[in-house]
Order: C-alpha cells, then sequence, then structure tokens
C-alpha cells in the first residue's frame, strides 16, 4: 500500500478585521483597519494510504474544513506542503480534480435548477467519462444509492436525503481516486444513513477508493473508518488506527473529552 | 494539437451546458415576450427622445436624426451579445464569492472563468440585439447607405469585438468580488458608462471623450464602429484599432481575474 | 395607545436608514454613478443648444435646462425612493412572505411607508443635501433664495407621497399575475415618459402636453421642479399644488379598495 495524500507542516492562518462591540464600535470600525491573525490549521502532518478510509475529526472551527480545503487546491497553505497522489493540489489544480470527488454536506454541488439526470450528463462531460464508464457508474449508484426514483427532479425540489444521494452520486461519476467527504450523514434519516455507509463501504472495497470522511457521527466512524485521526485548534492529537483508539475507551467518551477540552481552550483564547 | 483538442473539447461542453440552460431559461415564453416589449419600449425612449429635438434643431453637431438612430441602435448590439452569454458575472459580483460558492469552480477539471460564464444565458440579451438590428436597419433605410458583402463583414466583426471588449469590463470589475466581497456597485458604475457612448463622443469634453476611447474602451463598442459605417471614419482608425483595444483589454482583465483566483481564500467554517 | 403603535413603526423606518450607513464603499460608488447619468444628459443639452438657432428652446434657456435636469435628478432622489415599493410588494409576494406580514397585527401599508420614509431620511442626509451641494458649486443650479425654494419643498413632499401611493397601488397588482417584473419594467418607462423625466413636457405638442400634466406622473416629478424654476405663476403653483393632494386621495383610496380585493384573493387561493 502506497501513500497517497501527505501533508507535511502544513499551516494557514486567516486575517481578519477586528471588530468593536456596539454603537461606539461600528463608528470606530469604520476609522480602524486592525486586523486579528488566526491559525486554524497549525503545523499539521500526517499521511494516509491508498484505500483507506480515514475519520477526520475536529469540533467546529478546529480546522478539518481547512485542511480539507487545501488537500483539494481551494486553498494555499501559508506554510508547509502538501501531495495528493504526488501533485501539490493547488499548484495543479486542475491535474488533481481529476481524479477526486468532493461533497460538502451544506451545500450542493449541483445546478439548482436542473434534472438530476442532466445534471450527471453535464459532469460526464466536464470529466469526460467514457459512454461504458458512465453506465457502469450510474447502474452500481442506482443500485445502492436509489438515484432513478428522483432523477428527473430539478436539484431545488429534492429533499435532504435526496439531494446528498444526488450529490455523492455525482460525486463517484469519474471514478476518483481521492473522495472527501465533509459530513455527508449530516441530518439525514436512519434509512438514508444506511444506505450512504453501504455506498461508502461498496466504493472501498471495489474501487479501492481511498475516502477521507469529516463527521460527528459516531456510528460512520466506527462503521467506516480504519484511520482515525483527530484535530483541535489546528494541531493534530490523533494520528493513527481505529483499534488504537477503542482501546482508549467508549469512542463517544473519547471524542467528548477532547471536544469539551477544544471549547475551553478557545474560550480562554477569547477571553485574551 | 494539444490547443485544438482542448478548444474542441470546451466547445462541446459549451454545447451541452446551453442546450440544459436553454431549458430552463426559456421555460416562460410570456415572461420573455413581456420584458422584451418593456426593454424595446425603454429603447423607444431614447428615440423619442431624439425626435422630439430633431423639431427644434436641424441637426446635432453636424449629425442628422437618422445618423444618431443608427449610432443608438448599433450601441445595443454588442451589448445585447454580451448581455446573453455573461449575465453571471453580475452574481459573481455579490453572491458567488461571498457565500463560498466558487469552490466549486475550483474543485473541477475545467477552467473556473468558462464555468462562470456557461452556466447562465440570459435570453434578455436577445432583445436588446433585436431592439439594436431594427434600429440599425431603420437608419440604415433612410440614410440609404450602400450595403457591401465588405461592410457586412466588418459590421459582423466589430459587434463580436465590442462584446468582447464589454466582456473584458465586465470581467475587469466583477474580479473585484475576490478582494471585497461585494463587486456589484463598481460593476453597475462601470457598465453604466454605456450610456455614454450611444450618442457621438464629439459632444462631451476632452478627458471624458479620452476615458471612453483609452482608459474604459466603451467608445469602440458604440460610437466608433458606427462612425465608420457612417463613413465619417476611415476602417483604420475604428475596427482595426477596436480589434486591438478589445484583445489587449481581454488579456488585462483575464490576468486580473487569475490573480483574483488565486489570492481566492474561501469562506471557512 | 396611540404612542405605541407608531413606535412598533419606528423600526422599520430606523432599520432603512441603517442598512443605508452599511455600506461605506457602496455609497460612494451609488452617488458617482448617478452622476453620469445627469453628465450624459448635460452634454446632449449643450450639443443641442449649440447647434440650435435659437438660445430659448420650448421656453428654456440654456441654464434653466441645467436647472431643469439638475432638479429632475434631486426630485427623482427625493421621490424615487417609494420606486421600488412597487418591487418590493412583488417579491413579497412572489416569496410568501406576505402571508406572515398578514398575521401580524400591523398595517402593511404602514411599515412600507416607514421604510420609505426611512430611506428618505437616509438619502436625504447621504445623497440629496451632498448632491444639492455640488450642483450648486458646479453651477448647475443656483444658491436658492426666493420663497419658490419653500414652495419646492413642500410640492416635493406631495411628489413623494403621491409616488408612495402610486407604487403601492400598482404594486398591488402583483397578487394578480405572476408576469408583474415585466410590467413593472414597462410601467418605470412611462412614469420616465409621462413625469417629465426624460424631457421638459412643454417639447411635447401644446394640447398633449396640458393631457400629460394632468395625469399623476406630472405631479410625482414635474411640478415641484416647474415650481423651483419660477416657470409657474401663483395661480398656477395653487392649482398644481391642489392636483398634486387630488391624485394623492385618489391613488390613496385607490390602494385601500385594491388592498382588501387582493388580501380576499391572497386568502382564498393560499399565499
Amino acid at each position: 500500500m502506497s501513500t497517497i495524500i501527505s501533508a507535511e507542516h502544513l499551516v494557514k492562518e486567516f486575517k481578519t478585521n477586528k471588530k468593536y462591540p456596539g454603537l461606539r464600535g461600528t463608528v470606530k470600525s469604520l476609522f480602524t483597519n486592525e486586523k486579528i491573525i488566526k491559525r486554524a490549521v497549525d503545523d499539521v502532518s500526517f499521511s494516509i494510504q491508498e484505500g483507506e478510509i480515514v475519520g477526520y475529526i475536529g469540533s467546529n472551527g478546529a480546522g478539518k474544513s481547512t485542511t480539507i480545503k487545501m488537500l483539494t487546491g481551494i486553498l494555499v497553505p501559508t506554510e508547509g506542503t502538501c501531495h495528493v497522489r504526488g501533485i501539490e493540489p493547488y499548484k495543479n489544480r486542475m491535474e488533481n480534480a481529476k481524479n477526486i470527488g468532493v461533497v460538502f454536506g451544506q451545500r450542493t454541488q449541483l445546478w439548482w435548477d436542473l434534472p438530476v439526470i442532466e445534471s450527471f450528463t453535464v459532469l460526464k462531460g466536464i470529466y469526460q467519462v467514457s459512454d461504458h464508464d458512465y453506465k457502469q457508474r450510474m447502474e452500481f449508484v442506482n443500485d445502492i444509492l436509489g438515484i432513478k426514483d428522483f432523477e428527473n427532479s430539478a436539484v431545488r425540489t429534492l429533499s435532504l436525503g435526496q439531494r446528498m444521494r444526488a450529490d455523492v452520486a455525482s460525486a463517484l461519476i469519474h471514478n476518483p481516486k481521492v473522495l472527501y467527504l465533509d459530513e455527508p450523514t449530516i441530518g439525514l434519516d436512519v434509512v438514508v444513513k444506511d444506505k450512504m455507509r453501504e455506498a461508502i463501504r461498496e466504493l472501498n472495497r471495489n474501487f479501492h477508493t481511498t475516502i477521507i470522511l469529516t463527521t460527528h457521527d459516531m456510528i460512520d466512524i466506527e462503521e467506516l473508518c480504519n484511520h482515525i485521526i483527530i484535530i483541535d485548534n489546528g494541531k493534530i492529537i490523533f494520528d493513527d488506527m481505529l483499534q488504537v483508539l477503542l482501546k482508549q475507551g467508549d469512542l463517544t467518551d473519547i471524542v467528548k473529552k477532547i471536544f469539551i477540552k477544544g471549547e475551553t481552550n478557545s474560550d480562554e483564547n477569547k477571553s485574551n | 494539437m494539444n490547443m485544438i483538442k482542448k478548444c474542441k473539447r470546451y466547445i462541446n461542453l459549451y454545447k451541452i451546458f446551453l442546450v440544459q440552460y436553454m431549458k430552463t431559461q426559456m421555460q416562460s415564453k410570456v415572461d420573455f415576450a413581456v420584458g422584451f416589449f418593456s426593454f424595446f419600449l425603454n429603447q423607444m425612449l431614447g428615440i423619442v427622445f431624439l425626435y422630439l429635438i430633431f423639431e427644434q434643431i436641424p441637426d446635432l453637431n453636424g449629425w442628422s436624426f437618422y445618423q444618431l438612430v443608427f449610432i443608438y441602435g448599433y450601441a445595443q448590439i454588442p451589448r445585447g451579445i454580451d448581455h446573453f452569454f455573461t449575465n453571471n458575472l453580475w452574481i459573481f459580483t455579490r453572491k458567488t464569492v461571498k457565500e463560498g460558492l466558487f469552490d466549486r469552480y475550483l474543485l473541477r477539471p475545467v477552467n473556473p472563468l468558462f464555468q462562470i460564464l456557461v452556466e447562465q444565458c440570459c435570453p434578455d440579451g436577445i432583445g436588446e440585439l433585436l431592439v439594436g438590428m431594427v434600429l440599425v436597419i431603420y437608419a440604415t433605410v433612410h440614410l440609404s447607405m450602400a450595403i457591401t458583402i465588405g461592410s457586412i463583414i466588418w459590421f459582423v466583426i466589430s459587434i463580436i469585438f465590442g462584446a468582447l471588449i464589454y466582456l473584458s469590463l465586465k470581467l475587469l470589475l466583477a474580479t473585484n468580488a475576490f478582494f471585497f466581497m461585494d463587486a456589484y456597485q463598481i460593476l453597475y458604475l462601470g457598465y453604466n458608462l454605456s450610456d455614454f457612448v450611444k450618442y457621438p463622443l464629439g459632444i462631451y469634453n476632452k478627458p471624458i471623450r479620452f476615458t471612453l476611447s483609452y482608459i474604459i474602451p466603451l467608445g469602440f463598442t458604440a460610437f466608433i464602429p458606427a462612425s465608420f459605417f457612417l463613413g465619417t471614419s476611415t476602417l483604420y482608425s475604428t475596427i482595426i484599432v477596436e480589434i486591438i483595444v478589445a484583445v489587449i483589454f481581454f488579456f488585462i482583465a483575464y490576468r486580473y481575474f487569475c490573480f483574483g483566483c488565486n489570492k481566492y481564500e474561501s469562506a471557512g467554517n | 395607545m396611540r404612542i405605541n403603535r407608531i413606535k412598533c413603526y419606528t423600526p422599520f423606518a430606523l432599520n432603512t436608514i441603517k442598512r443605508s450607513m452599511a455600506y461605506k464603499g457602496a455609497f460612494f460608488i451609488t452617488l458617482v454613478s448617478r452622476l453620469f447619468t445627469v453628465f450624459v444628459i448635460y452634454f446632449l443639452w449643450k450639443a443641442i443648444y449649440g447647434s440650435s438657432v435659437n438660445s430659448i428652446i420650448r421656453g428654456f434657456s440654456f441654464p434653466e435646462m441645467t436647472a431643469y435636469i439638475t432638479m429632475n435628478f434631486l426630485t427623482g432622489l427625493i421621490t424615487g425612493v417609494t420606486g421600488s415599493i412597487a418591487m418590493q410588494i412583488a417579491f413579497d409576494v412572489s416569496d410568501g412572505s406576505i402571508s406572515i406580514q398578514l398575521v401580524r397585527p400591523i398595517s402593511y401599508r404602514l411599515i412600507k411607508f416607514s421604510e420609505s420614509l426611512g430611506g428618505l431620511c437616509g438619502n436625504g442626509f447621504f445623497q440629496i443635501i451632498p448632491f444639492f451641494l455640488i450642483f450648486i458649486v458646479i453651477g448647475f443650479i443656483k444658491v436658492p433664495m426666493s420663497i419658490n425654494f419653500i414652495l419646492y419643498l413642500f410640492s416635493a413632499f406631495l411628489g413623494f407621497l403621491c409616488m408612495f401611493c402610486f407604487g403601492f397601488f400598482f404594486g398591488l397588482f402583483s397578487f394578480y399575475t405572476t408576469y408583474f417584473f415585466g410590467f413593472n419594467m414597462a410601467m418605470s418607462v412611462i412614469l420616465q415618459f409621462f413625469s417629465g423625466s426624460l424631457i421638459p413636457l412643454t417639447f411635447f405638442p401644446e394640447y398633449l402636453e396640458k393631457i400629460f400634466r394632468l395625469f399623476p406622473f406630472a405631479s410625482m416629478n414635474y411640478t415641484p421642479i416647474m415650481i423651483y424654476l419660477g416657470k409657474l405663476s401663483g395661480k398656477e403653483i395653487v392649482y398644481a399644488l391642489m392636483l398634486q393632494i387630488v391624485w394623492i386621495l385618489l391613488l390613496y383610496l385607490a390602494g385601500k379598495i385594491l388592498w382588501s380585493s387582493a388580501i380576499k384573493r391572497l386568502t382564498i387561493l393560499g399565499g
């Protein structure tokens, strides 16, 4: 098994304008330009092997999305590097894009007004998927995610569960080597969640797809992931196999402890 | 060879997009008809103004009524073409970057600008184009202008490069959304400069004429090429310069856009 | 009780003012882009007068015409706040938020009016007064000295009310048709044409001019401008002001009647 993703001392800093409270504050902010620097990702290093399903865990604001964005080429690191299949994503964005699939739980990647199947047609063209491969993919996707039931509806008319399934399906059309799933089961009912998990498992089993999963759902982690990375306040605090983490006790308890610690840390930072 | 392959691919992609989007945009024919009618009325205001004025004066700075109608109509055509293809840039100034929707474009192996432009086509642009053509034809008939194959070819060339200037202007100003989150106002400002070029540039003072010719070259989308067809200027001082200006302006705008992409920081959590 | 109810509406007015303050950059740009339209027209008229044998065209000298287009612009800022009323109503109808407004025990019309008043105040400070001063400085208009100016302000406020009542009335048609946005575009064209915004009404043939002056559109815009320019005699001013008031009342009533009918339609069809 070879390393497919590696992060080396990644750092990402954001500058935001300092804001002051109240009416006086609003007037003050008209005239000042003070900035606060936030280190969203602070010296993060890890390596992911091909075919792994990685659970990337962290409380909100811990730096998960920022890391993913650097791995997918949307953000340029302030310091450090990362490589996906030997390419630096932000330097060779389009080359990298050909082989990745991304699903953001909160926002759809599909076109709002188009029927689902038409969105797929467009994506087929974008990723230059052959007719044969496309047919195969559609079969796979219909088998497990049941897209056929609503494939002619416009994306904006879909329920959350349907939309999430369509989004995941659309990320698979070109058989990406790496799949990033950002909160794919959030807000879904039990039946749909099961379908999603099955799809992820099958994908990994049949196509050896490397999957990076960010999630708050502990069952997702227990059922799917073999490699766990935990990030807290921008730093990696755990990077090992799932079994190692479970030796420390019940998964939910461990994660809760980490999150609470994380919150108190960030509260301290706020009052500073 | 690679370039040709790339071009072919993008053209194919564009075809797919266009078909899909025309389907959704043209859904309400009544909407389109009402919108077109209103737009037509709006343009007529300008013509009515000119008509009433010419009741009082013999000519305007040496230009006759029909010559002014020609320029006025001609001005609409590149504007309409650009409006049809690049309407999504308006949304880009307000929504796309601010709401973090730009990420999508970066995640796909296709040029982001292409994706933005291709996502929307605006049938209103066809309305502008038609109104402009009607006015141009009307004026041409009344001016008894000779129509040759050559002049038609130059006409088509000049409106295409005129549309390119509009596209470049919109792109240049809309790119500021990367830096200021909201670039709507500044695009609105720049775009409305097009009001100036519906009339002979000679009526304005030197600074304005210069700005409209060489800084924000909208003059080359309307009055300047139109003056060639009206026979008051040479081909070289009008359309040839227009082509050069359009290409340079697009180059500048595109480089700026690429610069903006690089500087882009998405909305984060 | 009365005072309490007024208190309900002030947040709407304040909110509009706050919003206009929030975007400092956008402000400046809006100011400048609005200036453009005035300049284009100014140069056009300069060329027109330059090409004319007479120095007075249809009763206007070039300085007077310059003042006309300036005052047209400024008056437009005053009355134009209400110009978006119709669109706002249409948006509320199309996204369904109109239903929520009806459930609350406050008058939708008064909410819109408060928002307009707030917009007027906001516009007043940040656009109207600065522009007024700029135009005096560049010499498009002279410093106002006579009583005409007071009358102008009064008439412009009447114009504001007139526009509001019309905008509200017209906006109610969005309850009845899905093609409202297209019609709204057409209406703004009609407004421009009949209110003297495109060109002073004196440029039309005399009989048309007389008819146009009777329309409500002239009362929104043309009347205040002509008062400012001193183009109306004492009797004519009184007559014009009364006409403005008449239109305000007529449009107010029309709005009231249409409102009850529109609400009925809404509750029957289910929003």
